[in-house]
């Protein structure tokens, strides 16, 4: 397992993470009505408004999962937060990053993921909108186009936040 | 998803365009669901399909029709008498669109004599609940001019 890199901005972004006053707020029907709409639209058990903290990454909003935070270290969401761009993971199994990671290896399972960066217009990128099966899996054009359309009504959604404190 | 095609005199659907080379069509789209209708609308922009004007109910739609035209309507039967008397307007040429323009839309259920009365409206496609964006997105490609390239090919 490739542990997921610490970005040299982080403090940035962490700093733009605490700012938006979201985190260990309990959950909210404008966040939890996305991750529903996902989950339904692409048959996925487990989509997720992640968002990556310094050392964990705790759900605002979750579906299929019973825990609210896991570590950093070994979250997909902690590779996805590196690029602007929808990161896919077809098949966990054949991925050096993510071969032998324990989410992988146990439970819950993960062979497929995709993670939507959440970048504020500041450019810091806080967390994920993600998805996640227990099979490989694809994604075409237009299921990375509605994908990230759910994305940027999140991201909408946690500027609305920012702005009304 | 659950679609139905339109009854057999309604001509054959065209299969979604992946690449679309025509310009985006004007389509008016009466959706009231926040999430379906933003994100239908954001990707059929996107994807050039469609340059989609947004409306949440058949009162709003009512108001736009009378005052410019579409290419193409989109519109869920939620409030199937008003949908369906727009409908009506429509093809009485008693909006700003020309009459024969292609509508598609959506239902929770679909009687017969609802199926009845869309055939008369020309509705080129029906989609029953539940339907997928890409099931939306699909529909709103079939609502597209057909190429003038397949008409010649032959």
């Amino acid at each position: 397992m490739i542990p997921a890199p610490i970005p040299a901005d982080d403090e940035r972004r962490l700093q733009a993470l605490r700012e938006i006053l979201i985190l260990d707020t309990p959950p909210e029907e404008r966040f939890d009505r996305v991750v529903r709409f996902a989950a339904d639209e692409f048959e996925m058990p487990i989509v997720l408004v992640s968002l990556v903290d310094a050392s964990r990454q705790w759900f605002k909003a979750r579906v299929g999962l019973d825990v609210c935070e896991t570590d950093r270290e070994s979250s997909f969401c902690g590779h996805a937060i590196l690029q602007a761009e929808i990161l896919v993971v077809d098949n966990a199994l054949e991925d050096e990053r993510f071969h032998d990671n324990p989410l992988v290896a146990g439970p819950p399972g993960i062979r497929f993921y995709a993670g939507a960066p959440l970048q504020l217009p500041g450019g810091a990128i806080v967390g994920t909108l993600c998805m996640v099966d227990s099979r490989p899996r694809t994604l075409d054009a237009t299921d990375l186009a509605i994908f990230g359309s759910l994305r940027d009504l999140v991201v909408s959604e946690l500027i609305s936040q920012e702005v009304t404190g | 998803m659950a679609v139905i095609h339109a009854p057999q005199t309604l001509p054959v659907h065209a299969p979604a365009a992946p690449a679309p080379v025509a310009p985006p069509i004007e389509l008016l789209l009466v959706e009231p669901q926040f999430l379906l209708r933003r994100t239908v609308a954001a990707v059929a922009r996107d994807m050039r399909l469609a340059n989609p004007k947004e409306v949440t109910s058949i009162d709003q739609a009512d108001t736009l029709l009378s005052s410019r035209a579409f290419d193409a309507l989109f519109l869920s039967l939620d409030d199937e008498t008003a949908a369906l008397a727009l409908m009506g307007r429509v093809r009485n040429g008693d909006t700003r669109c020309a009459p024969d323009i292609p509508i598609a839309v959506t239902a929770a259920a679909c009687s017969t004599p609802l199926a009845l009365r869309l055939k008369e409206l020309e509705v080129r496609r029906l989609l029953l609940r539940p339907f997928k964006v890409k099931g939306v997105l699909d529909a709103i490609a079939a609502l597209r001019p057909v190429p003038v390239e397949s008409h010649t090919a032959a």
